[in-house]
């Protein structure tokens, strides 16, 4: 089957060029469902720097606004919310067919 | 084994290269404005608590019918949301403006608050060019009788830079907000697919 890009696509790819929402996607592409704080807490070691949560937010809903991500709302007994993410089969089969995975221990050209 | 993505460099190119082929600029969009129905008490425009008769008319709602339809078609459009524990200050929301791939940041102040905002907003060069304001008509210097200081706000933003547009909901005379959005984003988005064919 041929592969025939279209906006969606490019919606897709543009959340992913940015080096954060990179490690975001492959933190949860390794470990999903993933929590807000598991990903502030995973940039903040992968960085080596403080970074907002604000931000954090912000790179999420790109995320979840291109279809990259889910967001599922979860309310805790104390009625606190939080959120689970977790990447979609759209975008699943979108990293598949771009050839966008690579494994952690293959060379990189 | 854990996966990894390819460099960035190599999605960058790839988004480049897509863009031009389907000749389309995608936009990253950020919708700012009150959050969820607190303190806009406008007669026209009220929000407050949003019972069902005047949901149409409220401007947190209509915030999300912006996102919505910017998204559908073909921009990625967020707000910033005070949910799941997460609240922004106003710096946290302009650490995130001023990033280089936020390309245009639509305001529709809703209360003193956010117009403080949108001052603090305007007077940073690198937000400034990126600034869209709607404003409901009878604010806007133009075409309505106010003499607040929230008109004055407006009227040196447009004096200055420009991009404060007048809006109406079920007005007859004035543009509906979400076709205005759609305007300026169209023509911003033929602008940068230009610059992207010429290679700047």
């Amino acid at each position: 089957m041929t592969f025939v890009p279209d906006i969606n696509v490019v919606r897709l790819l543009k959340a992913l060029d940015n080096e954060l929402r990179l490690k975001i996607v492959e933190l949860v592409l390794n470990s999903s469902p993933v929590s807000f704080s598991a990903v502030h807490e995973h940039l903040e070691a992968e960085t080596g720097r403080r970074i907002n949560k604000g931000t954090v937010s912000y790179h999420l809903d790109i995320l979840v606004q291109s279809n990259v991500l889910s967001r599922e709302l979860e309310r805790s007994s104390e009625n606190k919310t939080y959120s689970r993410y977790e990447v979609t089969d759209y975008a699943n089969d979108k990293i598949k067919a771009l050839g966008l995975l690579v494994s952690r221990d293959a060379p990189l050209a | 084994m854990p996966v990894k993505l390819v460099p960035r460099r190599e999605i960058h190119e790839l988004v480049r290269g897509l863009q031009i082929e389907l000749e389309s600029y995608t936009p990253n969009i950020v919708v700012c404005g009150e959050s969820p129905c607190r303190g806009f008490s406008e007669k026209r425009l009220a929000c407050v608590d949003c019972p069902d008769d005047t949901r149409s008319a409220c401007l947190y709602d209509l915030r999300q019918r912006i996102k919505e339809r910017l998204n559908g078609e073909g921009c990625i459009a967020t707000t910033f949301e005070e949910s799941a524990g997460i609240t922004y200050a106003s710096m946290d929301e302009k650490l995130v403006l001023i990033k280089d791939e936020v390309d245009l940041v639509f305001v529709i102040p809703t209360y003193e608050g956010s117009i403080s905002e949108l001052s603090s907003f305007a007077e940073d060069g690198r937000i400034r060019p990126k600034l869209r304001v709607l404003v409901p008509y009878m604010y806007h210097p133009f075409y309505g009788l106010s003499s607040s200081y929230v008109t004055s706000v407006y009227e040196e933003l447009m004096a200055e830079y420009g991009h404060v547009y007048p809006f109406g909901l079920g007005s007859e005379v004035h543009p509906d907000p979400l076709d205005i959005v759609s305007t300026l984003v169209a023509v911003y988005k033929r602008r940068r697919l230009l610059e992207l064919t010429r290679g700047q």
